[in-house]
């Protein structure tokens, strides 16, 4: 039944495409509406990863989204969309309401944004869910797991946007937000911490934060921080049996601190691209009548991207991530996670594409990582060492 | 020695003659209504990045593409700095994020100029010797 629904909607994303349809007026104003899917295949040599059985190839790798939007006055627009995944286990096809907002500029440099609004957060946190954009199948996961999708990728609240024009130097433009985060029920998240015998069944986080990036300082050069804090509540309940005990007891979970840092930057240039980001999180997390628990991670990542010909790009990535910097030997496949990417990205036409990718990961991080390596998807024992490969292929109108 | 500098010389003149031939000049055009008469390349790139839709004591203004041709290759080539796929990711990534929608696009000159004339606040590109009658000019400086 579900595969269906999708394949109507890749018939309706084509059908769309080719008419298209996707502009409709209802009274005096236009509305426009757009879509995306995309559909993988992962295959890993060792560990399972992301949630997914790729030891043995795995098809369970589905995400799609729907928006519509409107433009009603020169000044004012308003739109949603909604989002699905299934993704091994994360996402579990229950649709979210992605986005849903009204925007009103008032100048270039003042607007305001109210609703369910996307987290502006380094290059691709707001825009990680639609492969179509992307040079490669799977971000760089140190600074863009796809996992924890659901630990930033929206809020419900209110956004101060702008940009000002610096003659001849480009525009400096900024964004600062402040909002509730919905659980994300079937992340990572409560996925990781089931491993450890919790089951959460709340979580409550504010997130304030803020975006600073200088465009065009010379053609095609960005440099931007960004900024976030998300204290939150957690509650649930923990198995004993973690503890050599019996029975279950109430879990509650406060965070202590939870900061984010990023810096980034990204030169487009014609066929070339290149970019380069860095986090810095320092978090913790008090877990009560047990223990404190905390760390200061990090990641990075450099990519490059050239476009040989019109419908053929290649591009190559090192990203890498450390659970906890001041773990004392971080080479330990506990303490980091490494992936050198290469990618062929292929387009088919102006609203389909293929990539074909190589993954090739050292290390798998801590037991609260929950980066793409889960205890339970792999009952044999993480492995040090994981070459995947991943086809992708993504439609959007 | 003589007649190999010529026959350099000769060869390369004749590359950059090729060259300029494939080149195409471009005008700006704009609605009536668009109080300015000259435009930064910046302010250019930004309307059709859409970072900017103002332009001096006009307070909104939308960009519109030609798409396909010479002259949209053009246009990207000197103030956009992307392709034809880049600029169509980025104005997927607004639409995807809820802050834009894509502009419209048109096939021909013509086309492009009977919308800028029919739409307050348009701004158009379109080859240099096109007929616009009633449109604007705006100068590149």
């Amino acid at each position: 039944m579900r595969a269906l629904c999708v394949l109507s909607f890749v018939a309706a994303c084509c059908g769309l495409a080719s008419a298209q349809w996707n502009e409709f007026s209802v009274g005096a104003k236009t509305v426009q509406v757009h879509g995306f899917l995309s559909q993988g295949f992962a295959v890993s040599d060792q560990n399972n990863f992301l949630t997914m059985k790729t030891s043995n190839g795995s098809f369970a790798f589905t995400d799609f989204g729907f928006n519509a939007s409107s433009q009603l006055t020169d000044n004012f627009r308003v739109g949603a969309q909604i989002y699905d995944r299934n993704i091994g286990v994360l996402g579990k096809w229950h649709p979210q309401l992605d986005w849903a907002y009204g925007d009103y500029k008032l100048k270039d440099w003042l607007g305001i944004r109210a609703g369910k609004v996307k987290t502006v957060l380094g290059l691709y946190n707001d825009t990680q869910d639609v492969d179509s954009l992307h040079t490669f199948a799977l971000l760089p996961q140190s600074v863009y797991p796809t996992d924890l999708r659901g630990s930033t990728i929206a809020h419900t609240g209110v956004d101060l946007y702008g940009a000002i024009g610096i003659e001849s130097r480009g525009e400096i433009a900024y964004t600062a937000y402040t909002g509730a985060l919905p659980f994300d029920r079937y992340g990572g998240y409560p996925h990781g911490t089931q491993a450890l015998g919790v089951t959460l069944d709340h979580l409550s986080t504010r997130q304030t934060g803020g975006d600073l990036r200088w465009n065009n300082l010379t053609d095609g050069l960005t440099f931007g921080l960004s900024f976030i804090t998300q204290p939150y509540e957690s509650a649930g309940t923990v198995d004993l049996r973690i503890l050599g005990l019996t029975g279950i007891a109430p879990y509650e979970g406060d965070s202590m601190a939870d900061h984010r840092t990023q810096f980034y930057t990204e030169y487009r240039r014609w066929r070339l691209t290149l970019q380069g980001e860095y986090y810095r999180e320092t978090w913790g997390i008090d877990v009560k009548n047990y223990e404190k628990l905390g760390a200061d991670s990090r990641g990075w990542y450099a990519a490059a991207a050239y476009r040989v010909a019109k419908r053929l790009e290649f591009g190559t990535y090192h990203s890498r991530y450390y659970p906890d910097w001041k773990q004392a030997d971080l080479s330990l496949p506990t303490n980091h996670i490494f992936d050198q990417a290469i990618t062929a990205n292929i387009t088919l036409n102006s609203f389909w594409g293929v990539k074909l990718e190589g993954h090739f990961m050292d290390g798998y991080g801590e037991f609260y990582s929950f980066r793409g390596f889960y205890p339970q998807d792999n009952p044999q024992g993480l492995k040090p060492h994981t070459n995947l490969f991943v086809i992708r292929t993504g439609f959007n109108f | 020695m003589r007649s190999l500098q010529f026959l350099f010389l000769a060869v390369t003149a004749s590359v950059c003659v090729a060259a300029d031939a494939g080149r195409i000049d471009i005008k700006i055009i704009a609605n009536p209504s668009v109080r300015a008469s000259e435009i930064s390349r910046d302010d250019l790139n930004r309307i059709f990045l859409m970072t900017k839709s103002s332009l001096g004591a006009t307070e909104h203004v939308e960009p519109v593409l030609e798409k396909g041709g010479a002259a949209y290759e053009m246009f990207l080539k000197s103030y956009i700095g992307r392709t034809d796929s880049a600029l169509m990711t980025y104005y997927r990534s607004l639409v995807f994020t809820g802050k834009a929608s894509i502009p419209k696009s048109f096939a021909s000159d013509s086309d492009v100029a009977l919308y800028v004339a029919k739409t307050k606040g348009a701004i158009g590109y379109v080859t240099s010797d096109a007929k616009t009658p009633g449109l604007k000019t705006l100068e590149v400086r």
